[in-house]
């Protein structure tokens, strides 16, 4: 069997780019290391998935359900519980090297989408200082251990970071019976959205602390207290500030790494900003054949769009592909990053999803696109800030483009 | 005058509310509108949970209020739900508990049982 498209990662990005191919008649294999499909949705039980694309507030279980009630009946062969270790070029296109219980397995396809998604940072990826005791979770294992496994990770809960994932297990937790006693915010604007922190920490009186962070674990088996300290504008902890928090839980929500160890070792170019690989318009790598879709390409906030980068990959999948003519799109530094990154122009150039961030917060900001010197495009936002990803659709077919125009992004400010 | 976050969608517009006519400034849409008034008079929250259930393949299931409940009854409900054990497999979208505590709104089921055994 040689597949049109072997889909690595069976949650909501895999999902969608599997029933995408597979509605457009390819022969498509989704490859899933857990027990069923859902990725993450899995355990976000709380709802507000599913505003943009169906108009609607689902659960995260609910939102995956949209996409794998149909999808065997369109055609996709779905194996769970299959770890894949490798990816290779071969003949004509892909080997894919993959385990499950019965043993080591080898797919062909011609194309590859991965799908892999994200891993959290743990306190080793933010340098947090003290014991190595138990009862220090990231906030998705503790999401897990309550939204799965019916299990309380702790009973008085420091929460470090403000992010979304944090922010939602503080109202979880609190719904469980839980005291959390704060979220802790190293910037001095929350990483979450506005919403969330409304209905997760307002809704139930949960303080926020911002330009506050943990500063040192106390504890020897369990962890017993968390030393905390305001922070200077750099980020570095002001000497007298700390206070000694007693807990017994504390909940990492420091913010996630798109997981791209097989993308990395098939040689794909990786956007340093991303951390994902670079992709061109239809979400193609820097390797013909092999895409980035969801959270493996991006962090993205709305899964609403992490569907949409998978089906805008999926209905790019062909069995041939022409010679890429590749056009790097410039950016200016006020941006964080761009996806994607480049064009190929020999592929389509009329309605192009873009997806953005800016590095800095800007009040009512101006965002330009020229070509080859001259604004062809831009629009008014009343703000532009990191923790929201900002989506605009561009058309470039008509501007005649070549390997040495030069097409330019910039953030405008003041007027 | 009162300030507040919408949370209808993820846009959280900022929002304020003035007077005894409640007049809603701040908001990009009319559902923001629609949810000013109702937060001011009588808040009310979509609640997403999880039951206990006899299935060994599956102990607990994700659940949510078919539609929103008074704000102030949420940890009531929660231990009205605590109290609760599922003993039969319901589909995705159907009902747990019917009139969860006389809210009106049901408790639905927001996902399908896992039928095989987890390694």
């Amino acid at each position: 069997m040689f597949y049109d498209a072997i889909i690595i990662g069976g949650g909501p990005a895999g999902l969608a780019a599997a029933l995408e191919a597979s509605k457009r008649g390819l022969a498509v294999l989704l490859l899933e290391r857990e027990d069923r499909t859902g990725g993450i949705l899995k355990q976000c039980i709380h709802d507000g998935f599913g505003i943009v694309r169906f108009r609607e507030k689902l659960s995260g279980p609910e939102y995956a359900h949209r996409f794998s009630a149909g999808l065997e009946a369109a055609g996709a062969e779905v194996r769970t519980f299959t770890f894949v270790s490798d990816i290779q070029e071969c003949d004509g296109g892909f080997l894919v090297t993959a385990s499950d219980a019965s043993g080591m397995h080898e797919f062909r396809g011609r194309n590859i989408v991965l799908a892999t998604g994200c891993r959290e940072r743990t306190r080793n990826q933010i340098l947090l200082p003290g014991t190595r005791p138990a009862g220090v979770y990231t906030a998705g294992t503790a999401q897990y251990l309550v939204n799965r496994l019916g299990l309380l990770p702790g009973k008085r809960v420091v929460i470090l970071g403000s992010g979304d994932i944090g922010l939602i297990m503080a109202r979880r937790l609190t719904l469980e019976g839980a005291e959390v006693i704060g979220v802790y915010e190293i910037k001095n604007t929350p990483s979450g959205l506005p919403r969330n922190i409304a209905q997760c920490l307002l809704d139930f009186n949960i303080p926020l602390h911002l330009c506050s962070t943990v500063t040192e674990i106390h504890g020897k088996k369990r962890i017993e207290a968390v030393t905390v300290s305001k922070v200077d504008a750099a980020g570095r902890k002001i000497p007298g500030t700390e206070e000694r928090i007693p807990c017994d839980a504390l909940i990492l929500a420091v913010g996630l790494i798109p997981e791209n160890e097989l993308g990395e070792k098939l040689g794909l170019r990786i956007d340093p900003k991303t951390k994902g690989p670079e992709v061109d318009q239809r979400m193609m790598a820097s390797i013909p054949g092999v895409f980035a879709v969801g959270n493996s390409l991006h962090v993205n906030d709305l899964v609403d769009y992490v569907s949409e980068s998978a089906e805008i990959a999926a209905r790019a999948l062909s069995r041939e592909y022409s010679e890429r003519k590749i056009l790097k799109i410039d950016l200016d530094p006020k941006f964080m990053y761009v996806v994607p990154q480049m064009l190929d122009l020999n592929a389509g150039l009329d309605e192009l999803i873009f997806y953005f961030r800016s590095n800095a917060i800007y009040e009512n900001p101006r965002l330009v696109v020229s070509v080859d010197g001259v604004d062809v495009w831009s629009r008014k936002y009343m703000i532009l800030q990191p923790p929201l990803m900002e989506r605009i659709k561009l058309s470039f077919g008509k501007f005649g483009l070549n390997e040495n125009s030069k097409i330019s992004f910039r953030i405008e400010v003041g007027s | 005058m009162t300030e507040l976050i919408c949370i209808i969608c993820p846009n959280g517009c900022r929002l304020t509310v003035k007077g005894n006519g409640l007049k809603v400034e701040g908001a990009k849409c009319a559902r923001g509108k629609e949810f000013a008034r109702i937060e001011i008079e009588d808040p009310r929250r979509v609640l997403c949970t999880t039951v206990k259930t006899v299935f060994s393949t599956h102990p607990y299931l994700s659940v949510r209020t078919s539609k929103e409940i008074p704000k102030d009854k949420l940890m009531q409900v929660m231990k009205e739900i605590k109290n609760f054990r599922l003993e039969r497999k319901v589909g995705i979208g159907e009902a747990v508990i019917e009139n969860l505590l006389g809210t009106g709104a049901d408790l639905i089921a927001t996902e399908e049982f896992i039928e095989k055994e987890v390694l």
